[in-house]
């Protein structure tokens, strides 16, 4: 598959979702002045020329639909994105009719923070299991399977489980466990060395918020961090205080977080936010044999209780009349 | 002005002269470079420093300061001012340039602010010219350039075995002279030896008067366009040298409070959000038209200089990897 065939394919797409599907907008890439692919909205079919895909879009385009409430929207997604749609779905957030989804069997995208000096180098496009980066005149080709992100390398659903229209492609295969990995390396730590792991993360952060910005599941239109009455934290961004955003945040996304990576990826000070998500998803996985968006319909892990529940619930013993509130 | 002509071990004696002083200067860990305490002695005697991932707004205006603190019952309470005396080195000439910004909102702008003042007053700010353009800077697109003094106490170029010092602090100047091999007195920076400064043929953005920009305000196409890559975050105003927007709150401490200023972005939803619950502000695209406005028009309308230092630190921290050069190309050619 060539770069030039996917490119004219979601094209001829988009335009098919503007024209047939009454699409109002089409949330995409296109390339940035870096070449590195940049979120963009499209509004009109003949907008779609610079419509692009490839191994450098980071950014998951879920967490760009609060902006376009009410409007139908297209949306290109790979497996993680699609995820996200299903999540906010089941959630409430977006209704499956006003989505048009553009599947895209993904490849896997590059890790921002693993191309380390070369970030800021002219990204020229990837084929084949490479890509290619100008720096200072030299034209580099990188093997991608180096550099792809933790959560691209671990993911197991690359295809789109939702989808109205399907990019023809293979999606990565083989799921390592990179993530895995790290959440292992942390629970090996002795409890002081995992605390001052982690307070040398809190200590990176500047409580930008790109985290929660990038991410599709914060979707909250008044995040904890901004509330007075009660304040749970300053708005100094502290050791103390950037661990209970770090942490909280990790206990809102336990068992609605889809591994995308796009929190790590926006993070412009390197924090090791994935350990805590991948480590989040274990513990809900472990307990209740739950994986976040996959189906539409079902009920999230935290969002629901069955009275089948080997665990205390309500002092045990409710009666049928009392099953009200099913 | 003076220009001053040294050898390095000349100059460093020279600064061993500021030992009432906290020394700071530009020092990586792991892929960051962030300025912090060292002592003289520690400086690296080829005087070549990174240029910070960090601005040095962070020195000036820091993430948290606290204002005052406070007691139940009692009033007047006293500015907790940070009168450390600071020498600050290794910095850039866009780094000197944001500081003439901030300096223009903050002491000169009809509101004197004593917190800033007094930090500002008791920093010294040695600046070293670029010996290369970053991938992502842009000073000379903006008509500014990697060599100029910017309103620093002094800017220090590398010529080989020698440094040459373009001082516009007198009080630095006198210090440095006894210790020069040559001195002259110049009026600006294209009179004196400054050594290799890099060049490079570059297309001037197309800047606008801040009149000019005025009647885009009301352009809500322009800034839909422009926002529709922007997830919302605070990374490039946290970043950014001139970005001065702070908040206010206080800390219950128990028996005392403290009240602290922090950094606020025009980029999030709190911003400006008034107590009805109202916001004028209330989309991206307001916010996005605030804060290029602010930049390119508001500030060098009030204070006739622009906002912008083109320092680049925004195009490498944007998720979205948005280019503070083509929305400015973009506002150029946006005709409605």
């Amino acid at each position: 598959m060539s770069l030039g065939e996917i490119t004219e394919e979601l094209i001829a797409k988009g335009r098919e979702a503007f024209l047939n599907e009454g699409i109002e907008v089409l949330l995409g890439f296109e390339k940035s002045s870096s070449g590195f692919l940049k979120p963009k909205a499209f509004f009109s079919p003949d907008s779609l020329k610079t419509l692009r895909w490839d191994a450098s879009a980071s950014t998951n385009l879920a967490a760009l639909l609060p902006k376009y409430r009410g409007k139908k929207i297209g949306i290109l997604a790979p497996g993680c994105v699609s995820r996200s749609l299903v999540i906010l779905i089941n959630e409430g957030q977006i209704v499956r009719e006003k989505l048009k989804v553009i599947g895209i069997p993904c490849p896997g995208v590059i890790d921002r923070r693993k191309l380390g000096p070369l970030k800021n180098s002219y990204f020229l496009g990837s084929k084949g299991g490479k890509f290619l980066l100008e720096s200072d005149n030299q034209i580099l080709e990188l093997p991608l399977e180096e550099y792809l992100c933790d959560c691209c390398l671990s993911c197991r659903y690359p295809s789109p489980v939702i989808y109205d229209y399907m990019i023809q492609g293979k999606s990565r295969e083989g799921a390592t466990d990179a993530l895995e990995g790290r959440v292992k390396k942390i629970n090996s730590l002795s409890e002081i060395e995992r605390l001052s792991y982690f307070q040398d993360q809190a200590e990176k952060c500047i409580r930008c918020y790109a985290c929660r910005q990038a991410c599709p599941m914060c979707y909250c239109e008044s995040c904890f961090v901004e509330s007075s009455e009660p304040r749970w934290l300053t708005a100094a961004p502290t050791i103390p205080d950037n661990l209970i955003w770090l942490l909280t945040r990790t206990y809102h996304l336990a068992g609605r977080c889809v591994e995308c990576g796009a929190c790590e990826q926006a993070c412009p000070e390197g924090v090791d936010l994935m350990s805590l998500l991948a480590w989040a998803k274990q513990t809900v996985s472990q307990l209740f044999n739950y994986t976040p968006g996959l189906e539409i319909g079902e009920r999230p892990a935290l969002g629901s209780f069955s009275y089948d529940d080997p665990d205390f619930f309500w002092g045990g013993g409710l009666t049928e009349e009392k099953k009200c509130c099913t | 002005m003076l220009y001053l002509k040294l050898t390095r071990k000349n100059f460093l004696a020279a600064l061993e002269s500021f030992s009432d002083y906290q020394v700071y200067a530009p020092k990586r860990t792991e892929d960051k470079v962030r300025l912090k305490e060292i002592t003289i002695l520690e400086l690296p005697e080829n005087l070549q420093f990174e240029r910070c991932t960090h601005s040095a707004k962070e020195l000036f205006l820091p993430p948290e300061e606290t204002l005052f603190y406070f007691k139940r019952f009692s009033s007047a309470q006293k500015p907790l001012l940070d009168e450390t005396k600071r020498l600050i080195i290794g910095l850039r000439p866009c780094d000197a340039r944001a500081l003439q910004v901030l300096d223009s909102n903050f002491l000169q702008g009809g509101f004197d602010d004593p917190y800033y003042r007094s930090r500002r007053e008791n920093s010294l700010v040695l600046t070293i010219a670029c010996r290369e353009f970053e991938k992502t800077c842009f000073c000379d697109a903006l008509g500014l350039g990697p060599d100029l003094l910017n309103g620093a106490d002094a800017i220090i170029y590398d010529l080989g075995d020698q440094v040459g010092v373009l001082a516009g602090n007198t009080v630095l100047a006198q210090r440095l002279q006894a210790f020069a091999l040559e001195t002259k007195e110049v009026e600006n920076e294209t009179q004196v030896d400054r050594g290799a400064v890099p060049s490079r043929e570059v297309e001037l953005l197309p800047v606008k008067s801040p009149e000019e920009y005025f009647p885009l305000i009301f352009q809500d196409k322009l800034w839909e366009e422009i926002e529709s890559a922007c997830l919302g975050c605070g990374a490039c105003s946290y970043l950014c040298p001139t970005c001065y927007c702070f908040d206010i709150t206080d800390v219950n401490l128990g028996p005392v409070g403290k009240r602290i200023r922090t950094y606020d972005s025009c980029m999030f939803n709190m911003y400006t959000l008034e107590a009805s619950g109202h916001n004028p502000r209330p989309t991206l695209k307001e916010r996005w038209r605030q804060r290029f406005m602010h930049k390119f028009s508001y500030i060098p309308y009030l204070h006739g200089l622009l906002g912008c230092t083109g320092c680049g630190r925004c195009l490498e921290a944007c998720p979205s990897r948005i280019d503070i050069r083509e929305v400015v190309k973009y506002v150029a050619t946006f005709t409605g």
